[in-house]
């Protein structure tokens, strides 16, 4: 059966935004970085609908990894779910399987198979105890969720185009303090209707709305809902920096597409 | 049986009987048959009544035999009335927690708190033509405790002075709607306040105004008991009472919190009907949710005539959703979709009425 | 019963969000070495950050509830009795429902007394013209005795609120709601009343500036000077009365371009203030004033508010541009990382 604009939206935030953070785990994980040096491959991952194919292929090249929406030609391996509805729910850490073409190269099936794994890590399950594993997972939300509100706006839902076709040129900045430790820094600019996710500090202007995590614990507890958002300005590990009324727009935006894709 | 009987013009004599009869009997049921056999309309002001057959008649009534206050037979609004002004006042509720979420944050606690003097206000007692917001003859309605926009807004809308769905702009850039009303730019709304003790002395210029134009229309002033800290409010009461403007009615609504804290513990109001009467005002208590009471208070204030009269509203701040009644954290607040969502349903379940 | 959720802040959470608002602390630190110092409201000590020093000094401090002619009132009374008032309100509400009492009962007698004014500008911008007041540097500026203060942020305010105690007559500091931007780094800079601080040299332009608008000035420079080569120089002038006529004329003979950003009025104001040292010297000068236009805002959010009226850094920079008459180019790259 067709699939709804809310499963279709979600496919297009995780293959758009979910996706992307595996680039994060391959560099920062040193085991999964060695496992991919120097592998050459083309994955498509995508679902049956209607007829047609919900997919996006991901190009692996010695260590850096690129994600393309739609179908690619001659791929290595290729998986296809039933339904969309399936997919999604493979992303979100359930129970489906696909149908995989290509099974005949297990080793790097085996390789795609523990990366999506490790973006697992995302999950609000997750607690890791290691202080590297934690950082890992604060940057890979933080990354995921600037890039799922950019691409929310560009997917053209609209609430969120509405919200920043509304805007000047104004830079959502978050990091986590401190930052030459953890180097964890990223951030969402809109301007009439145009948006961009970003890491690092943007140079150009000082944000408009800045996010500043004291801790990565701090982060943690925040991102997990182990508090409120006001709660955790109250305890310190977390400060906003600027209109207190736009940062809990920006908040709300961010609830919503963490329940799509968690 | 009738107190007193002003400005009959034509009638003729069958209608008069009926209507006779109708005023004096208790059971409210055969009395609005009574009534709308003689044409009369309950979604209309009770002060006039237009006869089918016979020239307009506009006859005003006391019915009540003894003293307001002390114990006097209440003469309660027909059931099917009291229920739609029950129904609308949870609507307007609702609407207002519309309104906080659209704002991204509203004085809630004061809005939810007067949901039915603006229901019993706009949508009984007020001679008003929505489609003709400026018609010189309309009473007028100050909201001097403006920062209750939140809920006189949506009344606007839910009267027909503009349609609900622009109130999504709200707090917006170029929006006509904001914190505080703005008559300039909200159609409906007579006054821009939000400066506390401004609406009262503008009050008292309409009802001179309205004497000087020898023009009949009430103006309706709703204060916050904070409000009447400032001093400007009691240099209003002095003269409302010194010239005798009886088509000024002044409401307080008496919610007894303020942002630093409870009324009695920032600045002690009370004695608080006391100092109103010292200065010239009959005094009506009212509990300010009981559409009965509002009625008949609002009634005995539109036909005074010899003192000012005050009706002081005892309310619940935040009154409709139970998490935030009588909460001085509620003055002001934003709230996120599940927060409004939880709101939504505490207002559902309420009894409509008291 | 339920809980506060998500995002979900009243008035009260407010007061701890406001990460900058810190003179309500450091009122409450020189409460512990000053005495005298006592602390007044009016119905608005959360929403003014005073009930720091309201929680640290019960007894010291007095809510007027919603009464602000009788605040200021005694206020002066207060400090004929020898102690040293802090009085704290909106902008608005100070300025003008306690004008007279201001300039009759505190100025003219020349008592001690410091009125924080807060929300000032069109900082309050969704609660609409009620609460905005565009007009105060105009109205304080023309009362004998009086010190007004405008301080860029929390910091600047903080150093402002130390200084207050050593200058002797009413002093007038208006700040926003609280939620501005950090402008300096630290408090290790001097803050003298009366002399305007240099946040960015330059020979081409000058712009004098306060409150808010500093910040965004200085970012302006920054663009200014990487995108189009100019060297605008941004000069800090927090104390409104007395003027730092020195450095307007400094400014005047090294750039002789003078634009003036303020966030009230162009009557009266900051522009008015500089126009005048400008006048009455004699020298020529290239001179513009930005601020509110004389008129009353729009109702929208703060931010939005500012954006619109030419007040963010994007505003100076147009300003700019259209006194050296250049062009105007725009960073297009819209990939996502």
């Amino acid at each position: 059966m067709a699939a709804t604009q809310q499963e279709l939206m979600t496919a297009r935030l995780f293959f758009n935004a979910a996706f992307p953070v595996m680039q994060v785990v391959l560099d920062d994980d040193p085991k999964m970085h060695k496992k991919f040096k120097g592998v050459r491959a083309m994955v498509q991952i995508g679902a049956k609908n209607d007829g047609e194919l919900v997919a996006c292929h991901l190009i692996f090249n010695d260590g850096k990894v690129a994600v393309k929406e739609g179908t690619a030609e001659n791929p290595d391996i290729i998986m296809t779910f039933s339904t969309v509805a399936k997919m999604n729910t493979m992303f979100r850490g359930g129970m489906a399987l696909p149908a995989i073409k290509g099974i005949a190269k297990l080793g790097l099936l085996i390789k795609v198979f523990s990366l999506l794994m490790s973006l697992m890590l995302m999950m609000p399950v997750s607690r890791p105890k290691d202080p590297a594993k934690k950082a890992l997972k604060v940057k890979m939300s933080l990354y995921m969720i600037t890039r799922a509100l950019s691409v929310y706006n560009k997917a053209g839902d609209p609430a969120m185009h509405d919200w920043v076709l509304r805007q000047p040129d104004r830079i959502y900045q978050f990091i986590v303090e401190p930052y030459e430790e953890t180097n964890i820094a990223c951030y969402l600019r809109v301007k009439a209707g145009n948006s961009k996710s970003g890491h690092g500090l943007y140079e150009r202007r000082k944000p408009f709305v800045l996010f500043d995590f004291k801790s990565v614990d701090g982060a943690m507890k925040v991102l997990l809902k182990d508090v409120e958002f006001v709660e955790g300005v109250e305890k310190g590990y977390v400060e906003t920096i600027g209109s207190p009324e736009y940062a809990c727009q920006l908040n709300d935006f961010m609830s919503i597409l963490q329940s799509m894709l968690t | 049986m009738i107190d007193s009987v002003r400005h009959i013009i034509i009638v003729d004599s069958r209608t008069l009987h009926l209507l006779l009869c109708a005023v004096g009997c208790k059971k409210t049921h055969f009395r609005d048959f009574l009534l709308w056999l003689c044409g009369f309309d309950p979604h209309h002001n009770i002060t006039r009544l237009t006869f089918p057959r016979t020239a307009h008649v506009w006859i005003l009534l006391k019915p009540y035999p003894q003293e307001f206050n002390k114990g006097g037979v209440i003469m309660s609004i027909a059931a099917t009335e009291k229920q739609r002004l029950a129904d609308l006042a949870k609507e307007l509720r609702l609407n207002i927690v519309d309104v906080m979420t659209y704002s991204g944050g509203a004085h809630i606690g004061g809005s939810l708190s007067i949901a039915e003097i603006l229901i019993m206000l706009y949508f009984r007692c007020l001679n008003i033509r929505p489609q003709e917001p400026d018609w010189e003859d309309r009473d007028r309605l100050i909201l001097s405790k403006g920062h209750a926009a939140a809920g006189l807004i949506p009344a606007l809308a839910m009267r027909g002075y503009f349609p609900l769905e622009q109130l999504k702009t709200f707090n917006h850039f170029g929006s006509p709607f904001a914190m505080h009303p703005d008559s300039r730019k909200v159609i409906g709304c007579d006054a821009s306040t939000g400066s506390l003790g401004h609406g009262l002395p503008m009050a008292v210029g309409l009802g001179l105004g309205a004497r000087t134009l020898k023009k009949s229309f009430k103006t309706v002033c709703i204060m916050g008991d904070g409000e009447c800290c400032e001093g400007s409010v009691w240099e209003a009461a002095m003269a409302l009472a010194h010239f005798k403007l009886t088509n000024v009615i002044t409401v307080v609504d008496r919610n007894r919190l303020m942002i630093d804290g409870g009324t009695e513990e920032v600045m002690a109001l009370e004695p608080f009907a006391e100092k109103w009467r010292s200065f010239g005002f009959e005094v009506l208590e009212v509990n300010g949710h009981d559409l009965d009471q509002l009625a008949d208070a609002f009634d005995r204030a539109w036909s005074a005539h010899d003192r000012p009269v005050l009706i002081l509203a005892n309310t619940v701040k935040g009154r409709g959703v139970d998490f935030m009644e009588g909460n001085v954290k509620w003055h002001y607040a934003s709230a996120d979709s599940s927060l409004a969502q939880k709101a939504r349903e505490s207002i559902g379940r309420q009894e409509g009425g008291i | 019963m339920a809980a506060v959720t998500g995002t979900t802040w009243t008035c009260y959470d407010s007061s701890t969000m406001t990460s900058r608002e810190i003179y309500g602390r450091t009122l409450a630190e020189l409460g512990k070495t000053n005495d005298r110092i006592v602390g007044l409201s009016a119905d608005l000590a959360k929403t003014t950050a005073i009930v720091h020093f309201a929680d640290a000094f019960p007894d010291r401090f007095f809510n007027f509830g919603i009464a602000e002619q009788n605040m200021f009132g005694a206020a002066a009374g207060l400090a004929k009795a020898g102690l040293i008032p802090f009085a704290s309100t909106m902008a608005i509400f100070a300025c003008l429902r306690g004008g007279e009492q201001i300039r009759t009962d505190i100025c003219y007698q020349n008592l001690p007394v410091k009125i924080i004014a807060t929300h000032a500008g069109i900082s309050f911008g969704h609660a609409g013209t009620t609460h905005h007041c565009t007009e105060d540097l105009a109205v304080m500026r023309s009362f004998a005795n009086m010190t007004v203060i405008a301080p860029a942020d929390g910091i600047e305010t903080s150093k402002a609120v130390r200084a207050c105690l050593d200058i002797e007559g009413p002093v007038y500091i208006r700040i926003g709601r609280g939620f501005e931007p950090p402008c300096y780094e630290n408090e290790n800079y001097d803050f003298i009343p009366g002399k305007a601080v240099e946040m960015h040299a330059g020979t081409d332009l000058t712009i004098i500036c306060c409150g808010i608008a500093v910040l965004q000035s200085v970012q302006a420079a920054k663009t200014l000077l990487e995108q189009d080569g100019l060297s605008v120089r941004v000069l800090n002038m927090h104390t409104i009365k007395p003027i730092d006529k020195e450095a307007v004329l400094k400014a005047v003979q090294d750039t002789r371009r003078i634009l003036t950003i303020e966030e009230h009025n162009v009557v009266g104001g900051l522009g008015d203030a500089v126009g005048s040292v400008i006048a009455e010297s004699g020298k020529g000068c290239v001179f513009r004033k930005h601020g509110i236009q004389d008129e009353f805002s729009l109702i929208g959010y703060a931010e939005d508010l500012y954006a619109h009226y030419g007040l963010d850094a994007n505003g100076i920079i147009s300003h700019v541009r259209r006194m050296m008459g250049m062009e105007f180019e725009a960073d297009e790259n819209w990939e996502d990382d």
